[in-house]
């Protein structure tokens, strides 16, 4: 990958996480919406969540968002309709251009770090 | 009609390739093996091709190719994350759109490209991370019916999961999810004693007997609360990995005294005391889990995978403490693992082919000898093209008491023979081997074949008819995966300045002989068991026997057939490069013995100790 492209991409990251993923964050800050706890509640009886979806059924082996980028975008918004995570629908959109962008299909090189563990 | 699923692990760590027809495994390997970087976690194009080969398919005669993780889902825990975090995230978003939206969302291409197909179905199938896991456990146990459970750092959201199986159908019932998660718990503590995320866990369980758990109480009050049903909850203030690139940050450095210790520098009290703590938190919340899933499924079988199911002690604890009858645990049980789950996963629920059960106890993971193997004759054709010396003996009595006779006389033997095992331990196939009775073949073993740290122990293989004869256990662990003590009346008492030798004790304490099998005895009296039967691995079986003769121990030391930092050794010419390398005495390639001082002086062009890094 030139350096060039390697550049744009890193503007273009740069941009959508500051100008899209950042208000999104201090809007949902201000209304004290989390999508996880960050320490524990000692008033709970237990930490396990019921599972909505317990087994997998043949129709779940699919997966179209990853099947195509045509289909990023709309399951992507699918996914946080579904989830209720309406202040995310409007990311979606650069979201996929974002991926469009950044699409790379060549060996990765980049070595495990030492230090964190593999998360992405 | 046959269905033949290739399954897919990649872009973590560990990626694999596995094959499965109507629920068979064909084959499985990880994708290190070939490439010779540990761990390596690269879209495995060579561990594919070879279980292609190994099931004599083309890749557009498969029925189905199926990836083990869900990317879209993954992608949401980042977003999610990131959101939650704020702009301290931006370093780890970078990194996540890039090796996301850049790459893994987009596996198909890779497989498209790597194969020219993506089967009979078109497309390519994904499943839950965490149901790979699952399905890599139940599958190929020995049971009808078992509790599952599920444990590693992260999968897309959740970290822990408890469910059960049933012939076909696996259903998870509950789960943990990220940021709380015991398997980032045990990479902090990793990070923080100086050894490597996501490879130097296992050094820290080897740690664990050197000290004494006196920071479990701060472990406890600051890092993690745990419900008696054994679900817990980390405060994630303490920890670097949700918005940073390092595991720990300073409110962790605070609670221990100070910063991380350096990769490579000393071993200090304080390393061993917080090994010995984050262990035995560890440990306290598998337990807890493990009765949690025996009240909520009434079960009498267990099987477990997820890298934390790697942590044998904990495992061993589980079976003793008896809330199941029989316990079985995936030897793949990291993300490699999950390319043989998702691939069976996909056979029996996408595909519905009716799950086959050995009711003789026998599970259905063939030992884990799922890689490739050499024959002789291809052997032979590398000896004799590089002019190696070596002797063949055909008549495999013979070959055994040979090989058991060297191990006798104190001699270290490279012990390759079959397919390579599946999974991160060396099971006899790709095997370094020694006496288990003397007091030096420890640090000997560690110094100068290993090269590294000598306060890691060796495991013992032993005759499964023999295991209650040393160890205080009943059951098999084909897959070293079980610690069980050694039996009280082998054990020799710790000279009392071992027990108090202050910070620099840990080279004191490893030269203790602490049994009468001292190089296989850890510190705290306990081993990391591999049982061998004969239906497994018959030649493996008939080395000990013979070992049994002459010395009335059936059981040797065994350490996989690499240097640190080295994948274990696939190929023959791995094997000679390593032997000639190390201080090996005997090398076995099948029926081919080659005595080091017979061989040429070995002109090593490569500078293999940058080129292994350090785990």
């Amino acid at each position: 990958m030139s350096l060039i492209k390697i550049r744009n991409n890193s503007k273009a990251i740069k941009k959508f996480f500051f100008s899209e993923l950042l208000p999104v964050s201090r809007s949902l800050a201000k209304e004290e919406k989390v999508f996880f706890p960050k320490e524990p509640n000692y008033s709970l009886d237990t930490y396990y969540t019921i599972r909505h979806k317990i087994t997998m059924f043949p129709k779940d082996f699919e997966i179209r968002g990853c099947n195509s980028m045509s289909n990023f975008e709309e399951e992507l918004y699918k996914m946080w309709k579904s989830q209720g995570n309406i202040e995310l629908l409007a990311l979606s959109k650069s979201l996929s251009r974002l991926a469009e962008l950044l699409y790379k299909i060549e060996e990765q090189n980049e070595e495990i770090s030492p230090f964190i563990y593999v998360m992405f | 009609m046959s269905k033949a699923v290739l399954g897919i692990s990649a872009f973590y760590h560990d990626a694999a390739a596995a094959i499965v027809r109507d629920g068979e495994i064909l084959a499985a390997v990880q994708e290190e093996r070939f490439s010779r970087i540990k761990h390596d976690p690269r879209f495995p194009h060579n561990a594919i091709s070879y279980c292609l080969e190994e099931a004599f398919i083309e890749p557009s005669a498969l029925d189905a190719i199926v990836f083990y993780d869900n990317p879209l889902l993954t992608w949401d825990r980042v977003m999610k994350n990131c959101i939650q975090m704020g702009e301290q995230s931006f370093g780890q978003f970078e990194k996540a759109s890039r090796s996301i939206l850049g790459i893994k969302m987009w596996v198909k291409d890779y497989v498209d490209r790597s194969i020219g197909s993506l089967g009979k179905l078109g497309k390519l199938l994904f499943t839950e991370h965490h149901m790979a896991h699952a399905a890599s456990a139940f599958y190929p146990s020995p049971f009808q019916e078992a509790a599952i459970i599920t444990l590693d750092g992260v999968g897309e959201w959740a970290t822990t999961t408890v469910g059960h199986g049933s012939n076909n159908k696996i259903e998870l019932y509950y789960e943990i999810d990220y940021p709380h998660s015991l398997g980032l718990l045990y990479s902090a503590f990793t990070y923080f004693c100086g050894f490597k995320v996501n490879s130097g866990e296992y050094k820290l369980m080897g740690l664990a007997p050197y000290g004494k758990p006196i920071y479990y109480d701060v472990i406890r009050k600051y890092l993690i609360d745990i419900k008696d049903d054994g679900s817990y909850r980390l405060n994630t203030v303490y920890f670097g990995f949700l918005d940073s690139m390092v595991m720990t940050n300073e409110k962790f450095n605070d609670l221990f005294g100070g910063p991380p210790r350096k990769p490579e520098s000393k071993i200090t009290r304080r390393e061993m005391d917080l090994a010995a703590s984050i262990q035995e938190v560890t440990e306290e919340v598998i337990l807890r889990i493990a009765c949690f899933a025996k009240k909520e499924t009434g079960s009498k079988n267990l099987v477990m995978a997820g890298g934390v199911a790697l942590n044998c002690v904990a495992n061993g604890k589980v079976l003793r403490e008896g809330f199941f009858k029989d316990l079985w645990i995936q030897p793949a049980a990291g993300d490699a693992g999950g390319a043989l789950g998702a691939a069976l996963l996909t056979s029996h629920v996408y595909f519905h082919i009716p799950r086959k059960i050995n009711f003789n106890k026998k599970d259905l993971q063939k030992g884990s000898y799922l890689g490739p193997d050499y024959t002789s004759a291809e052997i032979r054709a590398f000896l004799d093209r590089n002019e190696y010396p070596y002797e063949r003996i055909k008549d495999s009595k013979q070959r055994f008491k040979k090989i058991a006779k060297a191990i006798t006389d104190g001699k270290i033997v490279g012990y390759f023979s079959g397919r390579v095992e599946f999974g991160p331990r060396a099971l006899g196939a790709r095997s370094i081997l020694g006496d288990p009775r003397r007091s030096d073949i420890q640090s000997v073993m560690n110094l100068k074949i290993k090269y590294r740290e000598s306060f890691r122990p060796f495991a013992p293989s032993v005759l499964s008819e023999d295991v209650s004869e040393f160890f205080e256990m009943k059951t098999r662990s084909p897959y070293m995966l079980l610690v069980a003590p050694v039996r009280e009346e082998r054990r020799l008492p710790m000279k009392p300045e071992a027990l108090n030798g202050g910070e620099d004790d840990i080279i004191i304490k490893v030269n203790q002989p602490r049994s009468d099998i001292p190089a296989i005895t850890h510190i705290d009296y306990s081993a990391r068991i591999h049982t061998v039967d004969r239906d497994y691995k018959p030649d493996y079986y008939q080395i000990i026997k013979e070992f049994k003769k002459l010395t009335g121990y059936g059981i040797v030391v065994n350490t996989s057939f690499n240097v640190r930092g080295e994948p274990i050794v696939c190929s023959p010419l791995e094997a000679y490069k390593c032997f000639m390398r190390t201080r090996m005495d005997l090398l076995v390639l099948e029926d081919c013995l080659l005595w080091k001082e017979k061989q040429p002086s070995f002109k090593d062009i490569e500078n293999w100790r940058s080129e292994y890094e350090l785990d």
